[in-house]
């Protein structure tokens, strides 16, 4: 059998999985955002009905595997594997959403890079033949994430202009071996970096040296430039982290020119979020609302999506550990 | 001859060919001993990556996040003393007027944190809100508010002073302190 690995850390997919469906269920603001027509499903509170947040996150996450599932016309029975994961700690929003879900589930931690490491690894599974269709998801919700890693949400704090708004958002892709849509065809899981940022507030100049470090991988081991993707996006880096990846990648040799962030597409400059969105939420309803969407009306051919993830904890950063971070890079192609 | 090269802790080349000479292959040989740096990430250090990354911070505006914070500050304070005087005027005497205010701000700060108003007033004016008693009181229903969840021992009775308490160690610590030098200098 020929091999899939290309260059030193680049998968090729032999016979590429397809996105059958996918599903986006997001809190109100980003229904309020630019691209609230996209949106599977916009709450109108932050709550839905249940009793606390954590709740919420879950179940969304649940509605959008859900939904996925039936809107691929199929039933449950027909999964073979739920990945998914989220911020929490213990990965309990996935956990709790896979309690009532009858499909096999492994949960996966990369922080925010969680859809791009689902998508991955989903693909890893049906590409090498140990799954017919799985489902690949990601949450996370503001309120949950604001509660675990700052202050209580009704703390009078001021955000400086570096931090980040954790999305409220659950995205689910359903990947099949068979059937026609848009396929993921390389993937370039990213190492672990670390260039000493310690602060938690602007986690954008934390990540972007790993995602940095995966696009140039990513090209070199390919040997191709930026110009064969029309849409490069990183998870979410925001404004400040979006910037200093184009420096990086152009000390690198590359022009990043068709390179946006999630962080930046999920909401408006009038939204007062300072340097962006991020969460696992963040690239897992851009990519599966809109992004996937794009690609299946083939207005975009060929993307390359990077997953960022700052792998920190509370705990770590009142030690004074800086934060080390991740990019798995996925690339997606409309179908033909 | 890597090995030889890292114990001479001279610039190294990597094991495979890189095309471009940037900075950014964060892969490669590990850097010389001595140095401050992760395994495995060689060519750009933390402090040349601070000078890239600080390129692109967002300015704090600080002139404009005093102003606010010098004028919610002040209006608070206003308020405080508006209360204060009213109660001397309808003849209450000056000690018990000053506790009663305390406590009617104080009041306010969580009436307001209750109805989700004093994040947002918060969220521009900063210590502006922060340092007045509203803003303990802030401090104290917030963690009440997110954490009855979790149950009133291990929720609101373990995390009702996570943001209050350190202000209450240092602060009664501090005034010990102080009280302790003011003995001796008498």
């Amino acid at each position: 059998m020929q091999s899939k690995i290309r260059g030193k850390q680049t998968i090729a997919f032999e016979s590429p999985p397809v996105v059958l469906s996918s599903a986006t269920v997001v809190g109100p603001m980003e229904g309020a955002g630019p691209l609230a027509s996209k949106f599977h499903t916009v709450l109108t509170d932050t709550l839905d009905g249940e009793k606390s947040w954590e709740r919420t996150e879950s179940k969304m996450l649940k509605d959008a595997i859900k939904s996925t599932i039936t809107q691929a016309n199929l039933m449950e029975a027909d999964i073979n594997f739920l990945l998914a994961g989220d911020l929490l700690n213990q990965i309990t929003a996935s956990n709790y959403a896979a309690r009532d879900l009858p499909i096999s589930f492994l949960g996966l931690y990369g922080a925010c890079s969680n859809m791009a490491l689902s998508l991955f690894l989903g693909s890893v599974l049906i590409d090498g033949g140990f799954a017919e269709r799985v489902v690949a998801a990601a949450s996370s919700h503001h309120d949950t994430a604001e509660r675990q890693y700052r202050f209580p949400t009704e703390q009078g704090v001021q955000r400086p202009l570096t931090a980040q708004w954790t999305v409220t958002g659950a995205g689910a892709t359903l990947l099949s071996r068979q059937g026609t849509g848009v396929k993921i065809t390389y993937a370039t899981p990213g190492k672990v970096i670390d260039l000493g940022v310690s602060d938690p507030n602007n986690m954008g100049a934390a990540m972007a040296p790993a995602v940095a470090d995966t696009i140039i991988r990513h090209f070199q081991d390919l040997g191709s430039t930026p110009a064969d993707y029309d849409l490069i996006i990183s998870g979410d880096l925001g404004q400040i982290g979006l910037n200093i990846t184009k420096d990086l990648v152009s000390q690198g040799g590359y022009q990043l020119n068709n390179y946006t962030d999630c962080g930046i597409l999920v909401y408006d400059d009038t939204q007062d979020v300072h340097s962006g969105g991020s969460g696992c939420g963040c690239s897992a309803v851009v990519i599966n609302a809109h992004i996937l969407r794009e690609l299946q009306a083939k207005r975009l051919k060929k993307v390359l999506f990077i997953g960022s993830g700052a792998l920190l904890s509370p705990t770590l950063t009142q030690q004074g550990e800086s934060i080390p971070s991740i990019g798995h890079a996925v690339v997606l192609e409309a179908p033909l | 001859m890597m090995k030889d090269q890292k114990k001479q802790g001279q610039e190294q080349q990597p094991e495979y060919p890189l095309p471009i000479q940037g900075i950014v292959d964060l892969i490669g040989p590990e850097k010389p001993k001595g140095q401050k740096v992760s395994p495995g990430q060689p060519k750009l250090t933390p402090q040349e990556y601070k000078q890239i990354s600080d390129k692109y911070l967002t300015k704090p505006t600080v002139l404009k996040n005093c102003l606010w914070a010098f004028g919610v500050g002040g209006i608070i304070c206003a308020i405080g003393q508006i209360i204060q005087n009213t109660l001397i005027y309808y003849g209450v005497n000056a000690a018990t007027a000053s506790g009663t205010t305390t406590i009617i701000m104080v009041f306010l700060g969580a009436f307001l944190t209750g109805l989700g108003i004093y994040d947002d007033i918060g969220k521009r004016a900063g210590a502006g809100s922060i340092v007045p008693i509203t803003g303990f009181s802030n401090s104290m229903v917030a963690p009440a508010m997110e954490f009855k969840r979790e149950g009133f021992v291990f929720g609101i009775g373990a995390k009702l002073f996570v943001i209050a308490g350190p202000v209450l160690v240092y602060g009664i610590c501090a005034s010990v302190l102080i009280g302790v030098i003011r003995y001796f200098l008498k």
